[in-house]
């Protein structure tokens, strides 16, 4: 499965590698080897963990893995969108996606970290538990989201990934960062406490 | 002499670069040619050696084109025209034509070869790299080439319009007459290489009135000068087009053209003597639609550039917001190893000398970069004046708009903000505010109205002052209609300044009839909303019978804001300062609940609604007990209310960053900003607290 983004903007390794900071918490070893695995294919996947389950993204769409920092809430906004981050002088809005996947919360650790993802213009931190590594995934490895009936939403799921010892779901970011979702935020019908 | 000498000696260092360019080279191609359009213009108009260095002009856009051929033998010939050009202003007066001569045959047809050429090329149906479109004719220049030409023709025409309006007051300035002739001289040379037929025709036609008008045998007044305004209207509106449809192919043509070329032509034939009949009402200004966001702009700006001779470069807003966001990072990076303390530790004054320096180097180095996005507000004024003059005309008043400070630099996104305000208070001035020169005359004023617009910085602020000569605001019928209308009681005693601010009230018009020009019931209160938006005051001054000033004062920027930072909980939000009116600790007792629900608070003979901004925000581990905690009296959309906060952290000047689309619609927040620590705060929206608390506690 070859997905190339829009804008098709080619990932260097070498950018990504150095735009890794770090910061508050150091970032895990692992996740900067990941980053220099980063190849120029668009097959590669970026594997992240959230709960004990692999998750991937495609590597085009990943422009880059900071470590945890401070986050600004933004009031009135739904509970999975953490706030935003200063990043090198830009806002940038940050998702949980533990809350985003209505998983319970979980203690902060070294190796939470947050990945940039970006479609076409708009950028968005995603704090995950764990990246692990860069994985090519072909077409042939790639099946359709099994239905898991009404209790499991598939709506954020590209597909299911399997290679020879993990099963992999990869992560449909236009549809995470879909506008339906997002309108939801301008709603402001959100509980007062 | 010593105009001719520096003429020469560029001609003659313009020669030297010709022989040493890279035809491959086009942005060098570009500069050269640039340097040889400033050169021309030094030249006199429609002169012979004007008239080679357009050929030559020509020849070198014929280089930069992908499409060219034979690059060396075109830049040969615009060598040998320019030494012609050279021994031409040496020799002065016993001069030699020949040489010139020669030249202009020699590119004529170099530039024909070039045409035959490229026409050729365009048969053979392999195309190589360039985009060629299906259409032919206009859409086969590259879109850089267009782009060139929209923007240069823009800032031509600026500065025609403004040499126009200058000649009102005065038409036989040769010296303005000069600039309009080059402008249209320009676009009607570059039209004609880019096979822009009817921009070309047009232009033709304006050059040749401006050209009499040069020669005495016309006045550029009443009739002529509408004619080469609307021209320079028609011609600006056609240009812009190509930008829209850029790659279509289609050239619309606008609907008045035929008819303004017919009117050129005929003015052309009878010559300056002919009775003016009537004049067809100038046309409104067609749609603006044209996408404008990477394209160069219409730089009215940047027309002060041509003057100054300062050379500049064009770079995206993009790339300019990106740099002021470095260097605001660069900022809180150099402030965060200032405060390190292990440096401090390790003390030396060495060091931390080298640290001040460096501190001081970076805070010039943003105080730059923000001067990067001010322009002048000399294009604005200009609009003003060309406004002044067609709604004199329409209202049959005569009156004339006195600048001044047109040189006071603002906030590029400022300038266009302002020129809503601007219109809006120019028309009303004119329309309300003015008199008829009967009524004037009887008044014993002069029978032209005068408008002032001036600008000036004060405080740090730029300040727009807008002043008329005319009849002054009417206080007891403002104050009439506005207890018609229910906004105020009848027995309430206002002072002026209440009285004169009622105009600021949403649909209050004090016209007495309704004219084409304003009066349609919307008026100051729009121009009130959309200073407030720019984060500025409206302040009015008036005098029955003498006139009425209003004073706009503005921030330099809509970049910067001055915000009190204040905490609630463990959150800290900012407040622009100048919607907070003061703060304070309530008294104990002076606190009310009304019906069980709305708190209000007591400040001298004040009651205040109080919300809390922990609730409104959620917060927790704020401050519950209204007495332990500040009121904070802010001002939005007209209301008042006391904010309650936990505690003020301090004022500063922070760089407001937008929080993107999807924070777009939260209400309460206006934006974001980068605090000194690093970490982003919100910004927050007076006008939208207040609201979203009004509404929250009606509905709980």
């Amino acid at each position: 499965m070859r997905r190339v983004p829009k804008d098709g903007r080619p990932v260097n390794r070498r950018d990504l590698a150095t735009t890794v900071r770090t910061k508050e918490w150091a970032m895990s070893q692992q996740a900067q080897t990941v980053m220099e695995n980063v190849g120029q294919q668009t097959g590669k996947h970026l594997i992240f963990s959230l709960g004990g389950q692999d998750y991937g993204l495609g590597i085009l769409q990943v422009r880059e893995i900071i470590g945890m920092m401070g986050i600004t809430s933004v009031p009135r906004t739904p509970e999975f969108i953490q706030g935003v981050i200063n990043l090198r002088g830009k806002v940038v809005p940050v998702m949980d996606l533990r809350s985003k996947f209505g998983m319970p919360a979980q203690e902060l650790t070294d190796e939470t970290c947050i990945v940039v993802a970006c479609l076409g213009e708009v950028e968005m931190g995603l704090i995950v538990d764990r990246v692990s590594e860069v994985l090519d995934i072909s077409d042939e490895q790639i099946e359709e989201t099994p239905s898991f009936g009404a209790g499991v939403n598939t709506e954020f799921i590209l597909g299911v990934g399997k290679t020879d010892e993990k099963v992999i779901v990869l992560l449909d970011l236009s549809k995470i960062l879909s506008d339906g979702e997002m309108k939801s935020l301008s709603d402001g019908d959100h509980q007062q406490a | 002499m010593a105009k001719s000498e520096t003429l020469y000696d560029g001609l003659e260092d313009f020669k030297a670069r010709i022989l040493a360019v890279d035809p491959a080279d086009v942005s060098q191609v570009t500069v050269l040619r640039e340097r040889l359009g400033t050169l021309t213009q030094s030249l006199e108009p429609s002169s012979q050696p004007a008239h080679v260095l357009d050929l030559a002009a020509q020849a070198l856009q014929a280089v930069a084109q992908p499409a060219c051929c034979d690059p060396s033998y075109l830049l040969a010939a615009v060598a040998s025209a320019a030494t012609a050009a050279s021994q031409n202003v040496d020799e002065g007066a016993n001069q030699d034509p020949s040489a010139l001569e020669h030249a202009i045959e020699v590119l004529g047809r170099a530039l024909q070869d070039q045409e035959a050429d490229l026409s050729r090329d365009a048969q053979v149906p392999e195309t190589t790299d360039a985009p060629v479109d299906a259409s032919p004719g206009e859409s086969q220049w590259a879109p850089e080439l267009i782009a060139e030409f929209v923007a240069e023709s823009c800032e031509r025409l600026g500065e025609a319009e403004a040499a126009l309006l200058a000649l009102e007051a005065n038409p036989d300035d040769v010296e303005q007459i000069n600039t309009v002739l080059r402008a249209f001289h320009t676009i009607k040379g570059a039209a004609g290489f880019l096979g822009l037929d009817h921009i070309q025709k047009l232009s033709h036609l304006a050059e040749n009135l401006l050209a009499r008008a040069r020669d005495g045998q016309v006045r550029l007044a009443g009739r002529h000068a509408d004619l080469a305004l609307r021209s320079g209207d028609c011609l600006k509106e056609m240009i812009e087009g190509l930008l829209a449809d850029a790659g279509a192919g289609s050239s619309d043509v606008p609907g008045d053209m035929q008819e303004l070329l017919g009117s050129l032509a005929e003015a052309d034939e009878i010559g300056g003597d002919a009775q003016s009949d009537q004049i067809p009402a100038i046309p409104a200004c067609p749609s603006d639609n044209v996408a404008q966001d990477t394209g160069p702009e219409c730089p009215d700006s940047a027309s002060s550039r041509a003057r100054t001779n300062e050379s500049t470069v064009r770079v995206g807003t993009r790339r300019l917001d990106d740099l002021i966001d470095m260097v605001g990072e660069l900022v809180i990076a150099q402030s965060i190893i200032a405060q390190d303390l292990d440096i401090s530790q390790v003390g030396g004054t060495r060091l931390s000398r080298s640290i001040s320096r460096a501190g001081k180097i970076v805070r010039d180095l943003q105080q730059q970069t923000m001067g990067l996005r001010m322009v002048p507000l000399k294009g604005t004024f200009q609009k003003m004046t060309r406004l002044v003059r067609d709604l004199a005309r329409k209202s049959g008043k005569p009156v004339q708009l006195v600048t001044a400070g047109e040189e006071t630099e603002i906030d590029r996104k400022m300038v266009e903000a302002l020129n809503d305000p601007l219109v809006h208070m120019i028309r009303n001035a004119v329309d309300h505010g003015i008199e008829s020169a009967q009524q004037r005359a009887r008044a014993g004023k002069d029978r032209t109205g005068t408008i002032h617009l001036r600008a000036y910085h004060s405080t740090g602020n730029v300040v727009i002052e807008l002043q008329d000569d005319g009849c002054g605001l009417d206080r007891d019928r403002i104050v009439g209609k506005a207890v018609k209308r229910g906004l105020v009681d009848a027995d309430n005693e206002l002072s002026d300044a209440e009285a004169y601010s009622l105009i600021f009230h949403p649909g209050l018009s004090t016209a007495d009839k309704l004219t084409e020009v304003s009066g349609r019931g919307v008026g100051m209160d729009v121009v009130k909303r959309n200073i407030d938006q720019l984060r500025g005051h409206v302040e009015l001054n008036t005098a029955r019978g003498q006139g009425t000033t209003f004073t706009l004062r503005l921030p330099l920027t809509m970049a910067i804001v001055e915000a009190m930072l204040v905490r609630v909980g463990r959150e800290r939000y900012m407040l622009p300062t100048n919607s907070i009116l003061r703060s304070f600790r309530p008294e104990p007792g002076s606190l009310f609940t009304v019906t069980g629900r709305g708190e209000m608070v007591r400040l001298r003979d004040q009651l205040l609604p109080v919300f809390r901004l922990h609730r409104l925000f959620d917060v927790a581990g704020a401050l519950i007990n209204p007495e332990e905690s500040l009121m904070v009296v802010i001002e939005g959309r007209g209301r008042q209310c006391a904010l309650m906060v936990d505690e003020l952290l301090g004022q500063q000047q922070v760089v407001i960053k937008s929080l993107g689309d999807m924070f777009s619609a939260v209400r309460g927040i206006s934006g974001g900003a980068i605090l000194p620590d690093g970490q982003v705060g919100m910004i927050l929206d007076t006008g939208g607290i207040i609201e979203l608390s009004r509404e929250i506690s009606e509905a709980a």
